[in-house]
């Protein structure tokens, strides 16, 4: 037991050098630690949110006709909407909702995506061209148009709004991942896993998966500001949230009719549903300069 | 005495191409057998057909003298460890996302059997017959040399117990004095644990090095074949000539050197 | 031989790499000069800085992260770092002409040999297109590759390697440098095909009185075709000889030690030895001498002071040769 902790210290070294290298790359860059601030903004307010708000019951629609359209004050920060209930409150809220519907979406997508790919990749043949053609077609399609098929046949709301958006999702994890799969399959580690006897879902679990977590993770980021825009869409349109669910889009699609004289209403879940994205795509971008193989090679 | 490997005009096409024509060839256990030949001659697919990395379009493969030429793979285990292979770029035969300790490991973990505490054991053992020492463990392939990374596959290799070791090109993409280290290694490992190599080469100097007998391969044939200090002091086909007077050797040669005026065709 | 004049002059030069984890100091105090006419060979392992220097003469490493800490490199007598963007414009490929190692990558797949090489003469000034085709079959004779007009309408993909690498030879040609400065020329050829091409840039060099400066990690390529001969090792020039004298009475432990491990088929009878120990970092190398903790002459002057380069015709840069 001594003698593993004597030498134990070599095997932690590598993953501190590794993390100290990730802070430098990242610092590096003033865009990524933009987008990493956005994204832990983001989580932070999604996890404490509906706490700290300084109206809660406004989140789900309480009444309260005398402070209808008030503009932003110091009583409330971002002003009040059609119902009288605090903007504020209803977008710090909504924070949880879009991180949830980003978080589903991005997550069926990949769950359902990734071991299309790499089934795709690695066996080739029939069974590559049987999902890389499924794929072409789902990709034929525009994504918000078929969302909108699933949900006018389902019915609005958050949850039909999200399960048809992860049905258009994956098509893109499957390209990704069937590019970085068929590399591997080629790889000389795999092949000398081959010689020494593995068969395919040792070199699958060991081989093939851990060398795909990095163009996922970066996907997977960037996913999800894309994917609560589309929600936010979805919601806009009407086909999505409801009202008076705390939803962003469906904030922006209420607050339409009140533009411009309220310009309030849509600003503040707009400006929240920009800066969203924006951080996800920043930090994505970061992420990917990282894990590029040549800046990993320090 | 079987060979351990031996193959059987064989053949292996890809489209209609022959990148082995026919060819027969045998390993015998304890010797080293160089496999000489120029980018498309066919060396390392013959490689890869020992090791049954490629499917042979005719002929048989043997190991041990039975037929493994359409065994399936769960018929393959004996070859697998009997069997082990060194590449040619060090730089890619490493998983990036593992250590030294997995990637030495792998091959041991595949057979079954081993407590964490006895995998250590052995693969510390296994490093230090390959001349890395303990810290290496837990360091992962971007943190080393070619050298190092090249002693880990040799591990690697080791670590089944196997009876043969296939070289591919092990030190061509090494530096010179690295190269050294590395031919001095495989030397003192083939005495101590008795293997047969197959070395694939084109490098002629090292061939004349460590191998007893040697293969000339040019177009997917053997074109000469014998005991290496034989072959290469007096060369018989025309081919094994011109790859003999291509080497240059360590030493000024401008003033002996006439520039040649021929002109290369289109 | 013709004249005797300095063409290429570097002095002290430092160049450092910044990166994570610090500076690497890549080139560490260079002092060479290549006279009009001489064929030099540089060699070193992995990390030795020679394709850096290479580069650092037309100034191709990208600043940042290259930065250039001390030192000059004087062409034909101007100061590289010196010049604006159109005198390094006429330095490139009218100056010195660059081969570079891997025909592969070097020639662009998706245009014919002929556009390429167009490409180059058109950035040298030929305008027409009738002189541009004339100078391109020129060029493709003088690299001796036959039927050149045929050759004019192929894709790369359609040329043997070594075809390909003169290809890259006869673009280094087209601005009439008087460098020619080359990559590890035949390091990703074929061993049969390396002679011929190694034959053809001895003959170039000879007929259009050429300067050259090889690179290469192999040393029986730079005895084949060069006179002069320096090594280098992590980042300083160890020993700078005529390559006779190198060859035959090494005077630096590295050069002695290199010529030591490589494989000598005439002598099959000698053991190549390995140099023990292996190439430093460059983010912290050794005080003093920088090949001190594998030599085995060290002396304890070897950890504290880096050696000068000294010598008459045959210099080298340790403290135990004395002159």
């Amino acid at each position: 037991m001594s003698e593993l902790a004597i030498a134990a210290p070599g095997r932690h070294a590598a993953t501190l050098r590794r993390v100290r290298f990730v802070v430098w790359t990242f610092s590096a860059s003033a865009s990524a630690l933009l987008g990493l601030g956005l994204v832990v903004l983001f989580l932070v307010l999604a996890a404490i949110g509906p706490l700290i708000v300084p109206f809660p019951a406004d989140a789900v629609g309480a009444i309260h006709l005398t402070q209808r359209l008030l503009p932003p004050s110091g009583a409330h920060w971002f002003g009040t909407d059609e119902m009288g209930d605090d903007i504020y409150t209803r977008v710090i809220v909504g924070t949880r909702t879009s991180l949830w519907i980003g978080l589903t979406i991005t997550g069926i997508g990949a769950a359902v995506g990734v071991p299309l790919g790499i089934a795709a990749g690695y066996r080739g043949g029939r069974v590559r061209a049987v999902i890389m053609r499924t794929t072409d077609v789902f990709l034929a399609v525009p994504g918000l148009v078929l969302a909108l098929a699933i949900v006018a046949a389902l019915g609005p709301g958050i949850l039909h709004g999200v399960l048809a958006l992860s049905f258009v999702w994956w098509p893109g994890y499957v390209r990704l991942i069937e590019a970085k799969a068929l590399t591997l399959r080629s790889e000389p580690y795999v092949e000398a896993a081959r010689t020494m006897g593995a068969g395919h879902g040792w070199i699958l679990l060991r081989h093939i998966l851990p060398n795909c977590v990095s163009p996922l993770v970066v996907k997977a980021s960037m996913d999800m500001g894309l994917a609560i825009l589309a929600a936010a869409s979805l919601g806009f349109i009407g086909l999505g949230a409801k009202p008076p669910a705390p939803e962003w889009g469906a904030m922006i699609s209420v607050a339409r009719n009140y533009m411009p004289d309220w310009w309030w209403y849509s600003f503040f879940p707009g400006l929240f549903i920009f800066l969203t994205v924006l951080g996800f795509n920043l930090f994505g971008d970061g992420l990917r300069d990282m894990l590029d193989p040549r800046s990993a090679r320090g | 005495m079987t060979p351990i490997l031996a193959t059987e005009n064989v053949v292996c096409s890809f489209g209609t191409a022959r990148a082995v024509d026919e060819v027969s060839l045998d390993l015998w256990p304890g010797e080293t057998l160089g496999l000489v030949g120029e980018s498309g001659s066919g060396k390392t697919t013959m490689l890869r057909l020992l090791l049954r990395l490629a499917q042979a379009n005719a002929g048989h493969v043997r190991f041990d003298g039975r037929d493994i030429t359409h065994a399936p793979e769960s018929a393959l285990r004996d070859l697998r460890r009997a069997v082990q292979v060194v590449f040619q770029n060090p730089h890619a035969a490493l998983d990036p996302r593992a250590s030294v300790f997995a990637s030495v490991a792998e091959p041991l973990r595949l057979q079954g059997g081993l407590t964490r505490a006895m995998l250590r054991a052995r693969v510390t053992s296994l490093l230090e017959d390959v001349g890395l020492g303990e810290e290496f463990l837990w360091r992962y392939p971007h943190e080393m040399s070619g050298g190092q990374k090249q002693r880990v596959c040799i591990a690697r290799a080791l670590a089944p117990g196997p009876r043969a070791l296939l070289l591919d090109e092990p030190t061509s993409a090494l530096d010179v004095s690295v190269q050294a280290q590395i031919i001095e290694l495989l030397a003192a490992l083939r005495a101590r644990h008795g293997l047969a190599y197959l070395f694939v080469s084109h490098n002629l100097a090292v061939v004349r090095l460590l191998c007893t007998r040697v293969a000339v391969m040019r177009g997917g044939v053997i074109v000469e074949q014998g005991e290496a200090a034989s072959v290469l002091a007096a060369p018989r086909h025309s081919y094994t000539q011109a790859l003999l007077a291509s080497v240059l050797p360590p030493r000024a040669t401008l003033a002996a050197q006439s520039p040649s005026a021929k002109a290369v065709t289109a | 031989m013709s004249g005797g004049e300095k063409l290429l002059d570097i002095r002290d030069f430092r160049l450092a790499f910044d990166g994570y984890e610090g500076a690497a100091q890549v080139l560490n105090g260079i002092d060479l000069s290549v006279n009009e006419g001489e064929a030099v060979g540089i060699v070193g392992e992995t990390g030795c800085g020679k394709s850096v220097l290479a580069r650092s003469i037309l100034r191709l490493n990208p600043s940042p992260p290259a930065r250039v800490v001390s030192g000059s490199i004087r062409f034909d007598g101007r100061d590289v770092f010196e010049m604006d963007r159109g005198a390094l414009r006429a330095l490139r490929g009218a100056g010195v002409g660059m081969v570079f190692q891997d025909p592969v990558t070097y020639l662009n797949p998706v245009f014919t040999i002929g556009a390429q090489l167009a490409d180059v003469l058109r950035a040298h000034g030929l305008r027409k297109s009738g002189d541009i085709r004339k100078r391109s079959l020129e060029l493709l004779a003088a690299v001796q590759l036959r039927d050149g007009a045929a050759l004019l309408r192929r894709y790369p993909h359609e040329l043997s390697g070594g075809m390909r690498q003169r290809v890259l030879i006869a673009q280094a040609l087209a601005g009439n440098p008087r460098l020619l400065l080359a990559d590890e020329p035949t390091t990703a050829l074929d061993v049969t095909i390396q002679g011929q091409v190694l034959a053809l840039i001895a003959d170039l060099v000879a007929r259009f009185n050429l300067t050259l400066l090889l690179i290469s990690h192999d040393l029986g390529v730079i005895g084949a075709i060069c006179r002069r001969v320096v090594v280098m090792y992590a980042g300083t020039i160890v020993e700078d000889a005529p390559a006779e004298a190198l060859f035959a009475a090494p005077r630096h432990p590295y050069t002695r030690g290199l010529l030591a491990a490589v494989p000598d088929l005439e002598h099959p009878e000698r053991i190549p030895k390995g140099i023990p120990g292996s190439i430093p970092s460059m983010r912290s190398p050794p005080e003093g001498c920088r090949f001190h903790p594998r030599c085995a002459q060290a002396m304890p002057v070897c950890r504290e002071q880096a050696p000068l380069l000294l010598g008459v015709a045959h210099l080298t840069a340790c403290h135990a040769v004395g002159e």
